[in-house]
């Protein structure tokens, strides 16, 4: 199918360097799928936070495949110490929680090859690519109610309202009217602090028919500051979102004319060099709007999914590519597609507040098209829009050896799971929503906006 | 313990009942904490004391029974 260029070369510190990752729950890539990665790459660290509750089973994971140390996050020069007793040449992650403590042992280290990106700080992303012309969009932190109305007034609605260091579309909201804005202030367990408003991004419609209307682009830099950038990118599609933010799961590979990737592709590189991101992984999502490409979010680490995906559909070790990128490594990635592969992320109804009724699994198995499935959540359970993406109530692989093959599987694994789960909303009352899945097969336009 | 009683372990575990002695256990939707699980009940079981790194390297019902095969039993361990 697609093929991709390969990055170019820069310094290679061979197997004697040594890579502390911090890790967590919600990782983009485990700790037993970074062992694997790392073997003959560099030697292999964990840190974790000693300040998380209910992670045990996973440091004991950890544990299993490489040392391990448990520290307070919040304690930097204890996080140094332990750093530097593992003997890192440098200092990674693959969640969002932590690029910013990450970023700043690197550079204690001296080895943060003059990164500069502002992580955890939404707000500042988008004054730097204002500041740069690479965005139109008006955003604010507000300190007061008076001043968010204020803004609403000035930019209109929709309106997106989220955490300035937010992750997985946790605490997002997409407000239609003055009136949902003023019920959101309203809401007895609603606090400003912390969050940004920002001026919603228009949409072109779908990117591709039967996909959402925006993509993510995958970029692994092996650069510096002082040059050169050594660069490999790819784009990921999804179905249409979950109302009001939730992603629904990558689809791999892009079916882009390579012209229109190139641009994104482009696009991605020069939001990368406006932030300061020159080493690393990059996950930004980019949009289409009428006034054109808008960045929704930038974040520095591989994309949910995206390293399984890219297994399923190439055979290739994407997790490897993004340690030697952290290294300042050269590697040659060419990803030749073997078959369409989608991680459905299927997501409740958003009036949804517990599962009443859970499909068999075993049926499931059975569709056309699915090779994995990593959950399906049982009755009993409890759901709840504002826990944003990783609130799925199913997650299925799906592949196929075409596009259309792929969107017809989606759609009957989908319509299996509309029709298998039971809901009932915060007054127990049935609760029967099939508009995204109408969405899906209507190939209708997805107006909304996600947060990474 | 043979090959089919692996192969059975891995679809009890992952709640499907097509897997074959080639599948690998991860590619199936076997996590981390699944695989732990599997360790455990592979001791229950045989007897054997594995490790993740064991199951990482032999993620197959095939490749894992050869290397319980290969393995002391912790009963014969002192």
């Amino acid at each position: 199918m697609s093929s991709l260029p390969s990055i170019s070369p820069t310094a290679s510190y061979g197997e004697a360097a040594r890579l502390v990752v911090l890790i967590g729950h919600q990782s983009s890539v485990s700790p037993a799928d970074l062992a694997l990665s790392s073997a003959g790459l560099a030697g292999l660290s964990f840190l974790a936070d000693s300040g998380q509750t209910g992670e045990e089973l996973l440091w004991q994971i950890a544990r299993g495949v490489a040392p391990t140390t448990l520290v307070d996050f919040t304690d930097f020069p204890a996080c140094l110490a332990a750093v530097r007793r593992a003997g890192a040449t440098a200092v990674t992650t693959f969640m969002d929680r932590w690029c910013a403590l990450a970023a700043r042992l690197n550079e204690a280290l001296g080895a943060d090859a003059g990164n500069r990106v502002p992580w955890g700080r939404k707000d500042q992303h988008r004054r730097i690519l204002r500041e740069a012309g690479l965005s139109k969009i008006r955003s604010l932190v507000p300190t007061d109610r008076a001043e968010l109305t204020g803004f609403a007034d000035t930019v209109g609605f929709p309106l997106i309202v989220k955490p300035v260091d937010g992750f997985a579309s946790r605490n997002t909201w997409l407000l239609e009217s003055r009136h949902e804005l003023e019920q959101l202030l309203d809401a007895p367990d609603f606090d400003l602090t912390g969050l940004y408003a920002e001026e919603f991004i228009r949409s072109c419609g779908p990117m591709v028919p039967g996909m959402a209307d925006y993509v993510s682009v995958e970029v692994f830099r092996s650069g510096s500051a002082a040059g050169p950038i050594g660069s490999t990118s790819f784009i990921t599609h999804r179905p249409p979102q979950a109302w009001p933010c939730r992603e629904t799961g990558p689809i791999l590979p892009s079916p882009l004319p390579a012209e229109r990737q190139r641009e994104l592709i482009g696009f991605t590189n020069q939001v990368l060099d406006a932030l300061g991101g020159y080493r690393g992984m990059y996950h930004v999502e980019v949009k289409p709007s009428p006034t054109g490409l808008e960045v929704i979010e930038v974040n520095g680490r591989i994309g949910g999914y995206i390293t399984k995906a890219v297994h399923y559909g190439t055979g290739h070790d994407l997790a490897r590519l993004g340690l030697a990128s952290v290294l300042g490594q050269a590697s040659t990635l060419q990803l030749d597609w073997q078959q369409c592969v989608c991680a459905l992320l299927f997501q409740a109804p958003a009036g949804a507040r517990r599962i009443v009724q859970s499909p068999s699994r075993r049926e499931l198995r059975r569709l056309p098209g699915v090779i994995a499935i990593e959950s399906v959540s049982a009755a009993g359970a409890e759901v709840h829009w504002r826990t944003g993406t990783l609130g799925l109530v199913a997650s299925v692989w799906l592949t196929a050896d075409d596009h259309d093959e792929l969107h017809r599987r989606i759609v009957g694994v989908s319509e299996f799971l509309t029709d298998g789960f039971g809901y009932v909303d915060a007054d127990d009352r049935p609760v029967r929503d099939r508009s995204w899945l109408d969405q899906l097969i209507g190939q209708d336009s997805n107006d909304s906006e996600v947060i990474g | 313990m043979t090959p089919a009683e692996v192969r059975q372990l891995f679809e009890e575990l992952l709640d499907v009942d097509d897997v074959t002695m080639e599948d690998n256990f991860f590619d199936l939707g076997g996590s981390s904490v699944l695989a732990l699980r599997l360790l455990l009940e592979v001791e229950k079981r045989w007897g054997v004391t594995l490790s993740l790194i064991d199951v990482l390297h032999n993620p197959t019902a095939a490749s894992l029974a050869q290397c319980l095969a290969e393995a002391p039993s912790s009963d014969s361990a002192v």
